[in-house]
């Protein structure tokens, strides 16, 4: 976990943000396949902890779903694999579709997987510490949010933990309902008292003067009148997205500039992190060039007739570029 | 400093206001003790003073509330912080960061203060608060007491003038408590802080303060004064009060009181008899379990007999849970656990269950169902014993036990700590275990409900039920259970009967014991013996 925390959360952000960025992007299975890896890398450098089964089940769960949900439901393609003398549900049941489902599971495992290599590596606070000083309340509230699902976790167990006590014997999919209610209550319940803990701290409290508070308005303003000058004349798109991003830079620059707050052991930004987040954001770069410039490199698209997926080593040593912090633990 | 004027305050979503018409008038240098009973709104004033009352909440407010001279009705909890430091009950699920230092600099950090301040400032903390060993540490590496430390420097680093302390002491065993007591007595003075501190165990505290506030169940101040004043009028009171009302001596406790007290006490001669221990009915050998590199629980050895109580004592962190939970199954352990008899380490939890049953500390997460009724039920379900011709009316008769039925039809996670705790001991005991484990029951409870636990266990008790206890707390051990075993560091350090294991410890001596120097009475429950019903609860 220290090892961990040893790059800048900014760094950090900037890796989980262009990693998850380039998963959106690219749905071929390859380079998915290569950033899911990286993610795993980094994730176990960092605890040294083996996957336990239960994380491969929730994976293979997470993958297989989308996969059987398209391969049921979708009637595309021209590989058939199945196809039943019953109406309505009788198929044809392709390989296409089956494939295509097995690429978005794929995809949606790959973001779960980044986002758990993230939310180990940067805590809710690291993030509340960066929400600018003018946003007090709402800084509050996304600390609920973000405390919500560590605490999820722990009521699960403890409500598990009370059934059995109380006589009960698991029983899969049934049990569901009457564990969900609980564990909802409960983590909201333990979020909100974070919450408490916070505004007794004194955290939200603005220090922006009156004045910058009437500029962020401004701003507010300006971006709400770009929004509706756009709706109402879009032909005139330029002017209404100029207002709009004069009010929006005019917000941030009111909001950030406004009242930074200091910190008691600032974050220290070092080559390594410099070197993190440029490669990472390198690799969003390419990426979305290549997008542009030949999207056929990157998309995967299994219809009408089932291919296998190009592959291109130029863009696989890319994407292998995002496991760089998994190499950086070791220089510490 | 703090000038509350008629305050009334009703909750979102509930009828009945938690506060009703309080006005207290607190001066700059005074530390001011809030007592009354669980549910009677002292977190609720408390909240009122700090600003969470009605920002963060919502609800309805009358009257106000003037906190050195801002009103909170215009100032919200975030303004009010640099002038009002708080501590929670349960710190551990308030802290903001991972690391001690960081935690006090939250505040100062949030307050916009420079770098090289911030920097000075928990310098200053650390030293005068003397937290130069733990300023490292990793937050959830911290024991109960250091935790309570903690959240009081945290709240003291922003160098508020007033200081609000919830419960600071509840959670933590008798040497711990006093420690934390010292250091805040020493603190106030020191500074000359206005302290507001709300406490059930009146004992421990009454020397330090300068006026009591009482509540009243309905939210009403019942008494306001000196604690010479106020105390004799309260219906409850520390263990030396209690024993002085049942054998009649004048409750003030002034000097003169306590030496008739302790003569009286040494008059006081043990009444013959005494019920023998059944059979045996849980045993465990050689019972241990290893928790990572940090904690262990060494082999134990025990027998819990039929009709007995067992407390199991120690200090926080000393591995009383543990013993718990892997008796419960909850633990894989090592070691052999019979239960009438027969071997039940390789059975499940919901096995193990039909027999045994345990209740976990702050029963919160035990309670899942939408009414008090319910909860009953659903055990009921779980165990498939609620088709039984007679279950409906096992569970009207286990509400009235319990005396819930005035609340049977609320939501369970809405009651008071002692609500919610006999809902919980109703839920497990409507299935009609033989063994109970209980994991420090009196957790968040008032001194009264205290009473009432300990007399339903000592009816279970010549019912012919098994109990175990964990508990740090020595006054409660010594009044419900025959055996105790003391837990230090995850050995058992002493085993034996109750009054002379608390007497040959001097740390855990009962007031009673340390009064009159000697092994009996432990407690006021030996001074006086049980009257009333089997199922009638006062």
């Amino acid at each position: 976990m220290s090892g961990a925390r040893t790059q800048h959360p900014v760094a950090w952000m900037a890796w989980a943000a262009s990693a998850a960025a380039v998963v959106l992007l690219v749905r071929n299975p390859w380079y998915l396949l290569l950033i899911a890896a990286a993610a795993a890398a980094v994730r176990w450098r960092a605890t040294g902890e083996r996957p336990t089964p239960g994380t491969v089940r929730a994976f293979a769960g997470l993958m297989v779903f989308p996969t059987l949900l398209n391969f049921l439901f979708s009637r595309a393609g021209e590989t058939v694999l199945l196809e039943l003398p019953v109406r309505y549900i009788g198929g044809p049941y392709t390989l296409e579709a089956l494939l295509f489902g097995a690429t978005a599971g794929l995809q949606l495992a790959c973001l779960l997987m980044l986002m758990m290599t993230f939310s180990l590596a940067v805590s809710p606070t690291d993030i509340l510490r960066r929400i600018p000083s003018g946003l007090g309340p709402a800084g509050i509230t996304a600390s609920i949010a973000m405390n919500f699902a560590p605490q999820a976790r722990r009521s699960f167990e403890a409500v598990r933990e009370a059934q059995q006590v109380r006589g009960h014997t698991a029983r899969g999919f049934r049990d569901l309902q009457s564990i969900v209610t609980p564990l909802v209550i409960l983590s909201l319940e333990s979020a909100m008292t974070v919450g408490e803990g916070l505004a007794t701290r004194g955290w939200g409290s603005s220090v922006l003067s009156s004045r910058r508070r009437g500029l962020a308005w401004a701003g507010v303003g300006l971006f709400a009148a770009g929004a509706l000058a756009w709706a109402l004349a879009p032909q005139r798109a330029w002017l209404a997205a100029g207002m709009a991003a004069a009010g929006a830079s005019l917000l941030l620059i009111t909001l950030t500039r406004g009242g930074t707050r200091s910190r008691y052991r600032p974050d220290v930004w070092r080559p390594s992190d410099t070197l993190m987040a440029a490669a990472a954001l390198g690799v969003l770069a390419l990426m979305a060039v290549l997008i542009l410039l030949a999207p056929a490199l990157l998309a995967y698209e299994p219809y009408p007739r089932a291919a296998w997926p190009g592959f291109s080593w130029p863009l696989a040593l890319g994407a292998c570029l995002l496991a760089l912090p998994a190499v950086l633990f070791g220089n510490d | 400093m703090i000038e509350i004027n008629r305050l009334t305050y009703t909750y979102p979503h509930t009828d009945r206001p938690a506060l009703a018409d309080v006005s207290l008038h607190i001066d700059a240098g005074q530390t001011v003790l809030l007592t009354g009973r669980s549910g009677s709104g002292k977190s609720t004033l408390l909240g009122a003073v700090n600003g969470l009352i009605p920002h963060y909440y919502g609800g309805r407010i009358a009257g106000r509330v003037v906190v050195g001279g801002m009103d909170t009705r215009d100032h919200k909890a975030h303004d009010l912080a640099a002038l009002v430091g708080t501590a929670f009950q349960e710190p551990a699920s308030r802290f903001i960061t991972r690391q001690v230092a960081d935690e006090l600099a939250f505040g100062l950090e949030a307050a916009g203060l420079g770098g090289a301040e911030i920097a000075r400032r928990v310098r200053e903390t650390v030293e005068r608060l003397h937290l130069g060993p733990l300023q490292d540490r990793p937050l959830d590496q911290l024991s109960g007491g250091e935790q309570q430390r903690v959240a009081a420097a945290a709240a003291l680093a922003r160098q508020p003038r007033v200081l609000v302390l919830d419960e600071p002491t509840s959670q933590l065993d008798a040497e711990s408590a006093q420690g934390v007591l010292d250091w805040l007595r020493d603190l106030c003075r020191a500074d000359g802080l206005t302290t507001l501190i709300s406490e059930h165990r009146l004992g421990r505290l009454l020397p330090e303060v300068d006026r009591v506030a009482a509540l009243s169940e309905r939210g009403r101040l019942e008494a306001w004064g000196a604690p010479a004043e106020v105390l004799p009028r309260l219906p409850y009171g520390g263990p030396l009060i209690e024993a002085a009302r049942a054998l009649g001596v004048p409750a003030g406790l002034s000097d003169v009181a306590l030496r008739e007290l302790r003569e009286r006490l040494l008059a006081w001669r043990l009444p013959p008899g005494g019920a023998a221990a059944g059979e045996v009915r849980l045993a465990a050998r050689g019972l241990g379990f290893a928790f990572g590199k940090g904690f262990e629980l060494h082999p134990v050895d025990l027998d819990l007999r039929q009709g007995e109580a067992l407390a199991v004592l120690g200090g926080n962190g000393s591995g009383k849970t543990t013993l718990l939970r892997c008796l419960m199954g909850l633990l894989a352990h090592r070691g052999e656990v019979r239960l009438e008899g027969e071997r039940i380490e390789g059975q499940p939890v919901a096995v193990r269950a039909r027999h045994l049953t345990y209740v976990p500390q702050w029963p919160s997460a035990f309670l899942f169902a939408d009414t008090v009724r319910d909860e009953l039920w659903t055990t009921l379900r779980y165990r498939g014993l609620h088709s039984q011709a007679h279950a409906p009316a096992s569970v009207e008769a286990m509400l009235r036990v319990f005396r819930l039925g005035e609340v049977a039809g609320r939501y369970p996670r809405d009651l008071s700590a002692g609500e919610r705790q006999r809902t919980a001991l109703a839920a497990v005991m409507i299935a009609g275990p033989t063994c109970v484990l209980l994991d420090e029951p009196t957790l968040g409870m008032d001194s009264a409900s205290q009473a009432q636990l300990a007399r339903r266990i000592r009816r279970w008790k010549r019912s012919g039920l098994s109990v175990m206890v964990a508990t740090h707390d020595v006054e409660f051990a010594a009044a419900v259970s025959d055996r105790a075993l003391v837990l230090e560091r995850g050995r058992v350090a002493a085993v034996g009967d109750t009054a002379q294991v608390l007497f040959d410890r001097p740390e855990l001596r009962t007031a009673l014991q340390r009064l009159s120097g000697r092994e009996r009475p432990a407690c006021v429950s030996d001074l006086v013996t049980d009257t009333g019903g089997e199922d009638a609860d006062d």
